[in-house]
């Protein structure tokens, strides 16, 4: 596979807390563009492997590249800015700055990476369907529209890589489908790969791959089809 | 303190040849080159220019360079911000035009300046061989030189310069140098001459408008206006002036326009673009920031010279029963022709007169601790010259005696038998009418 196709390479990634292994000898290709579903049980090592893949850890061993760079020969402000310009990242528990309406929630992203732009803030929250609720705060909202807002946030930046941890998971069926529509409508249009970490089945069957994850290993690989079921 | 001196213009030295060496477009080593010829060249020449003429000429032109610089400065920072970018071909040819000679000058006037003026400040000391004096300072100023040159290599940001700002921090570099000397330093004379002018020109626009001076001003509305002929007037103009370039040269910087990326589709790649123009900006205000602490540090120097001033405490004297008052011209260990200032003090009822006895030359002089135009804050001694604490003007001993500016009062007195005799009531009366004047024109301040 050509570099210039690749957006993740990791070789023997492993990362230890002391006596405890969170991720073993991980070595993975995921291409660019690609939808990249992770499962597992609580403590298999899903949150650990995506926050070596955002650069908001490092791992102790092995390497890992994310968009062409290795992430382990970055010093501190070199990652964040590594983050700044190619990560966005989506929370199951929003993270949304309570006193800052939806707009201003999303220009807070455009300040940290470079400067503000009120109009295309309001363009990336009318894509995502919440145009008519810029000037509400995070409380006034509901789960679901808290979590579109969140996705504006983490696209504002055109990251190369999206990561969400459990988008879904405090969502009913209609708003998870309505999020999965839109981060595969978004996909498509800006080109970024996702790598989403789930417990649900159903949510899995989004991606267009799947990696089952156990006590830090890779235990099964699947190419699903990029179909839902 | 000469070593002290020698260190603090080595030191501005080791930072302007630093930012010469970084804004310079030819090879390092040949800039090194050039500004060492440069230094040695100021440096050397400024000992026949000490040698052939007397007195304080030599320094009068030396500071006369240094106000056309400022007066440069004040130009070429308003001609930049006039002709800022979008103005037109013709301003953009002139100002590239300015610049390529500006960058092709700067090596060779700026160090050949600096080395005149660390020359005359450091050879003042009558102890110490002026060649010497010229050598110490050469070496320890290319040593200091190669330090910062090596620290700022060091630093993980470099500073950008461009040829407004390379001229900017030079030049206040080199008023920071002239400050060290009272009697080169700039901000001083620069504060008497704006206090003289706006008194002038308002005493000139009372006459014409024909306001007499005090009859129909009350005495608050007076107070105001004495604040224009007060030393504070002086010194916020000289201020103004003193820190306009770097105004003017933030102006600029800040007006820099930013780069065009309508053509960018991506709004993330259009804003980081306008983001690193934002911080490339932020970065070129660096350097007028340090100038402005140059500057202000120049200024401190200028108000508070680290000069010791031969001044001694008034000595109380008597009348005589015949009215009169009687020095000795030798008396014990007091010699009033040491050729040093000797100062007096004679109270009468609520008026203590203070007055000085000095050997100029030849004749014994006796003149107030005062002037006619400052409050009487006094003078002491320096080389060859008194200072008035009030406006730190210098008066050289040769004038001292006589009347008018800043100089003392002088003081009737006759000598007989190795005696100074003074008139108490002339001593009295001059003292009284002095200060009642230069207490008005202080603004009622004092």
């Amino acid at each position: 596979m050509e570099e210039t196709q690749v957006i993740i390479r990791t070789e023997q990634l492993g990362r230890r807390y002391g006596a405890i292994t969170a991720l073993t000898s991980l070595d993975l290709v995921v291409e660019k563009g690609d939808w990249l579903t992770v499962m597992g049980h609580s403590g298999s090592g899903k949150s650990t492997l995506l926050n070596l893949l955002g650069g908001l850890d490092r791992p102790t061993e092995g390497t890992v590249q994310v968009a062409g760079q290795d992430l382990s020969g970055l010093s501190e402000n070199e990652l964040a800015r590594f983050r700044r310009e190619q990560i966005g990242i989506i929370f199951q528990q929003h993270h949304l700055i309570p006193y800052l309406t939806a707009l201003e929630n999303v220009m807070m992203a455009q300040y940290i990476h470079s400067v503000v732009d009120e109009v295309e803030a309001r363009g990336a929250l009318e894509r995502v369907g919440m145009g008519h609720r810029l000037r509400n705060r995070p409380g006034e909202l509901s789960g679901g529209e808290q979590q579109r807002v969140c996705i504006a946030r983490a696209i504002i930046n055109s990251p190369a890589l999206l990561l969400a941890d459990e988008p879904t998971g405090n969502l009913d069926g209609g708003a998870t489908r309505m999020v999965l529509e839109l981060l595969r409508e978004l996909r498509a249009e800006e080109g970024f790969s996702i790598v989403l970490v789930t417990h649900n089945q159903e949510v899995a069957a989004w991606g267009d791959r799947t990696i089952q994850m156990d006590d830090g290993l890779v235990i099964r690989d699947d190419l699903v089809g990029g179909t839902p079921a | 303190m000469i070593l002290r001196s020698a260190l603090s213009l080595a030191l501005l030295w080791g930072l302007l040849s630093c930012c010469l060496l970084a804004a310079g477009e030819t090879g390092r080593l040949r800039r090194r080159i050039v500004l060492a010829f440069s230094f040695t060249a100021g440096a050397v020449g400024m000992l026949p220019l000490l040698a052939s003429m007397p007195g304080d000429l030599p320094f009068a032109l030396l500071r006369m360079f240094i106000a056309a610089l400022l007066l440069a400065m004040v130009l070429v920072s308003s001609a930049a911000l006039l002709s800022a970018p979008g103005r037109g071909v013709r301003s953009t040819i002139w100002r590239e035009r300015c610049a390529g000679w500006g960058r092709k000058m700067a090596p060779v006037l700026f160090p050949a300046l600096n080395g005149a003026l660390a020359t005359a400040i450091l050879a003042g000391s009558p102890s110490t061989s002026r060649l010497t004096v010229v050598a110490v300072t050469v070496v320890t100023a290319f040593l200091v030189a190669s330090l910062v040159d090596l620290l700022i290599n060091m630093l993980p940001y470099r500073p950008r310069f461009t040829t407004l700002t390379l001229f900017l921090l030079a030049s206040s570099l080199l008023f920071c140098s002239a400050a060290f000397s009272p009697r080169l330093d700039l901000f001083a004379p620069l504060s008497m001459k704006i206090m003289k002018f706006t008194h002038d020109f308002l005493h000139q626009f009372m006459e014409s408008m024909l306001l007499p001076d005090h009859l129909f001003i009350n005495p608050p509305t007076w107070n105001f206006v004495g604040f224009f002929f007060s030393q504070e007037i002086g010194f916020w103009g000289a201020l103004l002036l003193w820190f306009a370039p770097v105004l003017l040269v933030c102006l600029v910087v800040s007006r820099t326009p930013l780069p065009s990326v309508a053509h960018v589709r991506q709004g993330a790649r259009r804003r980081s673009l306008i983001a690193a123009a934002l911080r490339e900006r932020r970065g070129l205000l660096i350097i007028p920031a340090v100038a402005a602490l140059v500057l202000a540090f120049s200024v401190y120097r200028s108000q508070f010279p680290d000069v010791l001033y031969w001044d001694p405490a008034p000595i109380a004297v008597e009348a005589t029963p015949a009215g009169d008052i009687a020095i000795p011209l030798k008396q014990g260990e007091l010699d009033l022709r040491d050729g040093k200032l000797h100062k007096f003090s004679y109270s009468q009822g609520s008026t203590l007169v203070r007055f000085f006895v000095l050997e100029r030359g030849d004749a014994v002089v006796v003149a107030l601790d005062a002037c006619a135009i400052c409050p009487p804050d006094g003078y002491g001694q320096g080389e060859g010259s008194v200072f008035c604490y009030y406006c730190k003007t210098l008066i050289p001993l040769e004038t001292v005696g006589r009347p008018g500016g800043c100089n003392p009062v002088p003081v009737p007195f006759t000598s007989s038998d190795q005696t100074l005799r003074i008139s108490t009531l002339q001593l009295v009366n001059l003292w009284n009418s002095t200060v009642q004047v230069t207490t008005k024109n202080a603004g009622g301040k004092r």
